[in-house]
């Protein structure tokens, strides 16, 4: 009786509470014959103690369970079957979650549910689960920082070596370890080698032969038992300040920075300029940054209060740094629809940041807690805030000064301009009224007409005509009433004509403004000044907004004016080669759409920038309209955690340009051709005044105020006033202008009347109109292109990010402050918000006190340098990495560099002077060899295959064809045809002789040559680069037209030497080549398959040392030899 | 044959025609010759399997459990087939043809939207009765040996992270290619050709070549990628137009190698590379020997449409007849694309879909059928897993009055062979075909399904990177038991 009693109550109160069922109960026998059956047929599976994988957290195999729920909260509301999220999923009508996945349950079990749920969901399953309550993040992480990679950099005592041969002290950590595994080292390798293993090591290039020369004749000759020391040194330095070495370890960065030139995916978008940040790394390597500062650089590199400057340059350095952000792959869709594409792509630059930096997979850490390592969600949300607390962004780093005398001139030029313009245009102002009369009598076929255009330009006169002749011209066209008044027929009535014409004016004027006064709300008005809060890029905007009347030049051509400009923010004020970028603040919630009065042309564009999205096409809107006109856009309803903010670009700072559907960004003028070629012409420009938020569906309407000076004053009698009325407006809009002081309602005039050519705009109009604008024009011609590179910036204010429940977007939970590992740090504390928090998390890797950033990048040194790092897996010092093989000897290196000054130079040179290096790769025992198969003691020094580039440069050394010019715009790797949907574009096959890391990345397709040399993708860090040994290589040594192009070229060379013989062209093979002269038996081998393969080419003995195709097949099997492609 | 007849040394304007390739190894006396003679002639003993007798010679690798497919043919219908169209009949879209269809959350299918019913009819075939529309006359043939599932389910509705999504199981770049999977877990039995092959058109699929990537695989699990027109594989044709030039350059090679080597004391990876040239040296012949079609009898090459005017229906057909090759020689998985049609994806009709979906047909329909009864013929359709996919299906409505957008939210693909249940329709999508309702099944159900065939259990097949036991199912994935024979 009990129970039914308490169900009446809660029926009466519709406040049901979970219930406790108890024996005897009829709900028990519900619960048991209906619901039990259910629960453990279709959840047992995923939510039952049993379940090998616990979906959501959520056990429903106990009441304990079903009422604490699960990841996504409570999952019964106790009565209320709609509101009940158990009962949303299994009826498919829940946006989360759709149980049980595999289909929904037949109609008589979800009745059995929403009955259940109705009922109170009464349990008799009073045993608690037996799953063991998870620990707490806290106990995980105080057992997870106990981790070797986490504790403090030591300071270990360097061993003594009782072999007491060492005094280097890494050679004295590598002798202990071998000494106690009673293994020791190899002895030294032979100078040749010493010197070709340092040549390929530290540039990627064989050492010049002179210098091999020179070496072996300081070491005492080829069978030298120990290398001096000074000898070394020498040949040291040489090599590390070679600009080769910068090259050598910039291509070793960019695979820890996932470096590629585009951005992959469906259109394969140019990471734009990405070249730059390749030639920064390579002056970053050969001038030797502190590598504290270059950590500075990537991560925060626009917020450093005093960036590196290249004076030679005149560009921000430090800047380039934050490029790495930008690579990888790229999805060009609705980010709004579909929100995953943006979390994805930073999840991509977590990712890359935290594995570059600090060897930590933090973005196992998106869906939970890291399985290993001392990593959480917050750890990972908190990055992830502080990256959408920044934006992605152009920055132009040219410094302040560029160009600034050029300008200068320019101005002076301009003002030279204005003022003979307006002598030229007064003189026309004072004919408008002619003009209109004799074009009125022209169009209506009057008896004077011929007589009224006497004295008149004919070709102006006609396009008065051709004007007056349209129907109907916009209510605030200028010459709008003169045609209107023009039409009436009847002269007596004008009076009344002019008054009706005059009071519609006025009265629309007035209903124009009004609407627009209570329709539109001004979000950012560039009339005066540009917004603080908006953020100001590129060197067309340095000098902020210009007054009413500002006025732009044609390039070039016949005309001069192309035109006056209202008060505003323009690129183009004195040139359209100079660029721009404007970026908004978050936009507001609450109006529907907002409308920007813009202009602009040659893929500039304005678009909204939802979710950190670069390339989507939604809210995009290339200007291809050169007058002022409004552009519309509705923002996400949710704009403030998506972060949209709108943003105007120019040419260069575009990223879709050139953009491949042209379709979707309306700019058709260049989008399926290769950048260089799409940006031949560089010019480019927008202007804007204004930006309105409203909900009505339309945009402000054009005012008509411009129109006053036609119908203030008393009235107008006739048709001849008005065009005296007509011709002193334009007079005095002349006269303004020329003084400097136009309003906007002048340049209403000023510009139509040029548009129209109703205004001379010939350059011939005088000759010193000519001479002043040739002038312009040739000192426009030498200003310097900007110098734009993809980066990031802060985003003005900053955003602290909810946790996304495994991972689901759609999922928020708590909100985790910006801040760094808290491993690293010992802190939760968040950034403060007066920044996205880049330059903390700068500081924070970039500290010597960082376990971390030291090791890692010493490990990775020494990876370079013996083919393994001390700790193999060089991107993971995590859980599931590698153990280091010499823990003293890392904490001993990290710290000298930290103390050394984080010199990589320092670093890598004291690394190759030890004996460790320079022993011999000669695998001696069997005894080492079963103890220590994977040389992780270092026994022996591993000889190892090339990298890709490396066997490259080394075939173009070889042939002779090698470019050692440094820097610029890479070349397009080798394909036979175009791809122009994916934007793949044929190269030269030989890439015009330049070193590898100047072949374009490409996302989508790797070089062919180098990518069967396992050339990393460029989508993820790859910090240790496989090295695979498959027919594949084979065949490409064999037969790649590259190879046989090259032994082509090499044997043409080879062919016009003189004074040679079989053996010594055969020397001088060995020599370019291998670095050494051929043994006698391997010059008698030579000789033998020469005199062959004359033989099977029928070359006659007479053409033996002249003949292409034969010196071809050398140099072919010259390359194909493993000891060319081998570091010894 | 007597190889010395050919020989006039010294004759001015002789040019040697080429020697077979036996003839020439024989002629190469020894070294290097020799050596890849020797290999290749115990190739050859296993090389052409009679009808029935699969080339079981070569050891099996280790299986979680008894397979029932030894190989995988992939028919990636690229761009996405219209399900409503194919294999999903749906009567309710004539009623419904030409009505508004309220706003999609779809972005790429968007605007105002009509109702759009099927152009083509469908009629019940084979015994089962399964419903087949006219676009496919010639696979309609063997409605009893296809498994369809009508109840797919796929991610997003964007190209690039739906094709990786089915080739990897995952929306984003990075991950092996199920192929490469395949090769991981069951090792390569013909050691002169690679396990894992994709007969493409040269066309770079949605997502990149990453789609045929081996990941973080062993880089030799990776898919080599066979063109249709012209040279089949990069460099496989040898440089040097005169073989014997080519074996006095390798037979200098391996001595010089083998010094270099010595130099080193021993260096596998020396010895490994320099059996790859004798791996490569082989391939060269091996691979155009595998794909010469010229003996395939007239009616087989008929039968595949090799005799077909349309170019790209000829050329699917000789990738078809390629793939039933490749098999025959122990490549474990072979995937045929399509040929290039719509610029993301030959399937994608966004418009001219009857031109478009026609057109397609045309060139896959008859040579899919061929391949389906070739490996009849031959005893190999049981060990043949066939699986027709593309990465979507396309929308029952449309933004014009011809044209489908992508649609994820429920679609089909079919099996074939391979331990499959022939004459099965499993799952359903809802009367207008927008979602799937019944059964459904995702890729990594696909996946699992396969390794399954296969003997190999998804949930075990892993590999370590990155701090996880990695799979190609992730933590997902249920083999789809309803279809299995």
């Amino acid at each position: 009786m009990h129970h039914s009693v308490f169900r009446l109550a809660w029926f009466a109160m519709i406040a049901v509470t979970l219930r406790t069922a108890h024996a005897n109960d009829p709900d028990i026998e519900f619960f048991e014959k209906r619901i039990r059956p259910i629960l453990n047929e279709h959840c047992s599976e995923c939510h039952s103690a049993e379940s090998r994988k616990l979906g959501g957290s959520l056990l429903l195999d106990s009441r304990e369970g079903v009422r604490k729920g699960g990841d996504s909260g409570a999952v019964i509301v106790a009565g209320n079957p709609d509101k009940s999220l158990l009962i949303q999923a299994v009826r498919y009508t829940s946006d989360e979650v759709k149980m049980p996945p595999k289909g929904k349950l037949p109609a008589a079990a979800l009745a059995d549910l929403e009955e259940w749920v109705r009922r109170g969901a009464p349990d008799p399953r009073d045993q608690p689960t037996r799953r063991k309550p998870a620990s707490t993040w806290e106990e995980i992480l105080r057992t997870r920082r106990a981790w070797w990679s986490l504790q403090p950099v030591q300071n270990p005592a360097v061993p003594s070596s009782s072999a007491g041969a060492f005094t280097h002290p890494i050679d004295r950590f590598v002798a202990s370890k071998l000494e106690q595994a009673g293994l020791s080292l190899a002895a030294p390798a032979a100078p040749r080698i010493v010197a070709r293993r340092l040549g390929l090591v530290l540039t990627g290039l064989p050492p010049k032969p002179e210098q091999v020369e020179a070496f072996v004749t300081q070491c005492g000759g080829e069978a030298a038992a120990s290398l001096p020391p000074a000898a070394v040194e020498q040949l040291v330095d040489q090599l590390l300040n070679s600009p080769q070495f910068g090259e050598r370890w910039a291509r070793h960065w960019m695979d820890v920075v996932r470096f590629s030139e585009t951005h992959g995916n469906e259109w394969n978008y140019e990471v734009h300029h990405a070249w730059r940040y390749r030639d920064y790394l390579i002056r970053a390597f050969n001038a030797d940054v502190p590598f504290d500062q270059f950590v500075r650089e990537h991560l925060a590199g626009d917020l450093l209060p005093q960036p590196r400057r290249n004076e030679s340059l005149q560009t921000n350095e430090s800047v380039i740094g934050t490029s790495f952000y930008r690579f990888g792959e790229v999805n060009h869709d609705d980010c709004i629809s579909l929100r995953e594409l943006g979390y994805d792509l930073l999840d991509n630059q977590i990712d890359t940041l935290t594995k570059a930096f600090q060897a930590t997979t933090v973005a196992c850490a998106r869906c939970h807690d890291h399985k290993l390592d001392a990593v959480s969600m917050h750890d990972y949300y908190g990055l992830l805030g502080i990256l959408r607390s920044s934006r992605l962004v152009s920055h132009t780093i040219d410094l302040p000064g560029t160009n600034a005398a050029l300008k200068q001139q320019l101005r002076h030029l301009k003002v030279e301009l204005r003022a003979e313009l307006a002598r030229l245009w007064l003189h026309e102002a004072s004919q408008v009224n002619q003009y209109l009369w004799a074009a009125h009598a022209k169009k209506w076929s009057a008896e004077n007409a011929s007589q009224l255009a006497e004295g008149l330009d004919a070709a102006r006169l006609e396009k008065w005509v051709a004007i007056l002749a349209i129907d109907k011209l916009p209510l605030e066209h200028p010459l709008e009433p003169w045609r209107q008044l023009g039409n009436a027929t009847d002269p007596t009535a004008f009076a009344a004509e002019w008054k009706k014409v005059a009071e519609t004016y006025q009265r629309e004027e007035k209903t124009r403004a009004d609407f627009n006064a209570t329709q539109f709300t001004m979000y950012a008005d560039f009339r005066t000044t540009i917004p603080p809060d908006w953020q100001v890029g590129g060197l067309g905007l340095v000098d902020g907004v210009s007054t009413s009347g500002e006025w732009s030049i044609h390039p070039e051509g016949e005309f001069l004016v192309k035109a006056i400009q209202p008060a505003g923010c323009f690129t183009n004020t004195l040139s359209e080669k100079l660029n721009g970028t404007l970026r908004s603040p978050v936009l507001p919630i609450g109006k529907k759409s907002i409308s920007f009065q813009v202009m602009g042309l040659r893929s500039s564009a304005v678009r909204l920038v939802s979710n950190s999205c670069q390339l989507n096409y939604k809210n995009y809107r290339a200007l291809t309209n050169g007058e002022l006109h409004w552009e519309t856009f509705s923002p996400p309803d949710d704009r403030d955690s998506l972060r949209t903010y709108a943003e105007l670009m120019t040419m260069l700072d575009n990223p879709k340009f050139p953009d491949q559907l042209s379709a979707l960004g309306g700019d058709g003028n260049n989008y399926r051709l290769p950048w260089d070629k799409a940006a031949e012409n560089p010019r480019s420009w927008f202007g804007i005044t204004q930006v309105v938020l409203h909900d009505v569906g339309e945009t402000p309407r054009a005012d008509l105020h411009h129109l006053q000076p036609l119908f203030a004053g008393k009235e107008a009698s006739s048709l001849q006033e008005i065009a005296d009325r007509y011709a002193a407006t334009v007079q005095k809009a002349v006269q303004s202008w020329a003084a400097g002081q136009a309003t906007d309602d002048d340049v209403k005039w000023l510009d139509l009347l040029l548009r129209r050519e109703l205004l001379g705009n010939r350059i011939a109009l005088s000759p010193r109109l000519t001479a002043l604008t040739e002038e312009y024009r040739r000192v426009e011609s030498k200003l310097l292109s900007p110098r734009v590179i993809p980066g990031i910036a802060d985003s003005g204010s900053t955003y602290d990010q909810p946790l996304f429940i495994r991972g689901d977007c759609r999922r928020p939970g708590e909100t985790a402050h910006r801040r760094f590992l808290e491993v690293l740090s010992n802190s939760r504390e968040g950034y403060p918000d007066n920044g996205s928090g880049r330059l903390e998390l700068a500081e924070q890797i970039a500290s010597p006190n960082n376990p971390l950033t030291a090791r890692v990048l010493v490990n990775r040194v020494w990876h370079h340098l013996f083919g393994a790092g001390l700790v193999r897996t060089v991107d993971d010092f995590g859980h599931v990495g590698d153990l280091p093989s010499h823990p003293e000897l890392l904490d001993h290196l990290a710290l000298q560099f930290i103390r050394e000054g984080w010199s990589v130079k320092k670093l890598i040179r004291s690394i190759v002077l030890t004996q460790t290096f320079q022993q011999s790769s000669h695998q001696g025992t069997d005894r080492a060899r079963e103890m220590d198969p994977q040389n992780r003691l270092l026994w022996h020094y591993p000889a190892r295959r090339m990298e890709a580039e490396a066997i490259r440069d080394c075939i173009l050394a070889s042939s002779g064809r090698l470019d050692l010019t440094l820097f610029g715009p890479s070349v397009q790797p080798y394909r036979e045809t175009e791809n122009a949907d994916r934007r793949l574009f044929p190269g030269p096959q030989d890439g015009n002789g330049r070193r590898s890391l100047y072949i374009k990345n490409n996302l989508m397709e790797s070089p062919r040559f180098l990518s069967a040399f396992n050339i990393p993708g460029g989508k993820v860090t790859t910090g240790r680069r496989d090295s695979t040994n498959v027919p594949a290589q084979a065949l490409a040594l064999l037969n790649d037209p590259f190879v046989l192009q090259q032994a082509e070229v090499w044997s043409k060379s080879l062919v016009r030497r003189t004074n040679d013989s079989v053996e010594s062209r055969i020397d001088s093979l060995f020599q370019t080549a291998l670095g050494r002269g051929p043994s006698s038996d391997e010059r008698q081998r030579f000789a033998s398959v020469i005199h062959q393969l004359a033989e099977l080419n029928q070359v006659p003995q007479s053409d033996l040392l002249t003949n292409v195709p034969l010196w071809k097949d050398v140099a072919h099997a010259i390359f194909n030899l493993k000891e060319f492609i081998f570091i010894p | 044959m007597n190889s010395d007849s050919r020989r006039t040394p010294g004759c001015p304007g002789f040019s040697a025609s080429p020697l077979s390739r036996r003839e020439m190894l024989r002629t190469a006396g020894n070294g290097f010759g020799m050596l890849a003679l020797s290999a290749m002639m115990s190739e050859d003993s296993k090389a052409a399997p009679t009808a029935g007798q699969s080339p079981a010679m070569m050891p099996m690798p280790a299986r979680h459990h008894a397979p029932r497919a030894r190989n995988v043919i992939f028919l990636f219908m690229d761009g996405g087939v219209s399900h409503v169209d194919s294999f999903d009949p749906k009567p309710k879209l004539d009623e419904l043809d030409g009505k508004a269809f309220t706003e999609s959350k779809n972005p790429t299918a968007n605007g105002n939207r009509l109702w759009l019913k099927s152009p083509w009819p469908f009629q019940r075939h084979g015994e089962c009765g399964m419903p087949v529309s006219s676009l496919f006359p010639h696979m309609a043939r063997y409605a009893d040996d296809l498994a369809v599932v009508r109840s797919m389910k796929a991610d997003l509705p964007i190209h690039s992270t739906g094709v990786l999504r089915l080739h990897t199981g995952s929306n984003n770049a990075g991950r092996p290619s199920m192929g490469s999977w395949v090769t991981y877990g069951l090792g390569n039995e013909n050691r002169n050709l690679p396990g894992f092959v994709v007969l493409s058109f040269g066309v770079v699929p949605c997502g990149g070549l990453e789609n045929y990537s081996s990941g973080f695989l062993p880089a030799s699990t990776q898919a080599s990628l066979f063109q249709a027109d012209g040279t089949p594989i990069d460099n496989i044709l040898p440089g040097d137009r005169n073989p014997r030039v080519q074996l006095a350059k390798l037979d200098l090679l391996k001595q010089q190698d083998a010094l270099f080597s010595q130099s080193l004391g021993v260096d596998d990876s020396i010895e490994s590379a320099i059996k790859n040239y004798e791996m490569a040296y082989r391939m060269q012949s091996l691979v155009p020997d595998v794909l010469d079609l010229s003996r395939e009898t007239a009616a087989t090459q008929s039968m595949y449409g090799l005799d077909s005017k349309v170019p790209s229906q000829r050329l699917y057909g000789i990738q078809c007849l390629r793939a039933r090759r490749l098999i025959e020689s122990g490549v474990r998985f072979v995937e045929i694309t399509c040929p290039p049609g719509a610029s993301n994806g030959t399937w994608d009709q966004h418009g001219d879909l009857k031109k478009g979906h026609e057109k397609n047909a045309l060139d896959t329909d008859q040579a899919i059928a061929a391949l389906i009864q070739d490996l009849k013929q031959r005893g190999l359709f049981d060990e043949t897993l066939i699986v027709w996919a593309g990465e979507f299906g396309r929308t029952p409505h449309s933004a014009g009055r011809d044209g489908r957008d992508h649609h994820p939210e429920g679609f089909t693909i079919w099996m074939a062979g391979g331990g499959t249940r022939g004459g099965t329709i499993l799952g359903a999508t809802d009367e207008v075909g927008i979602d799937a309702v019944e059964d459904v099944c995702t890729f990594y159900d696909l996946h699992a399904t396969i390794l399954h065939l296969l003997g190999l259990d998804h949930e075990r097949l892993t590999f370590r990177f990155g701090g996880r036991d990695m799979r190609l199912t992730d933590v997902h994935g249920e083999v789809i038991r309803p279809i299995l024979a």
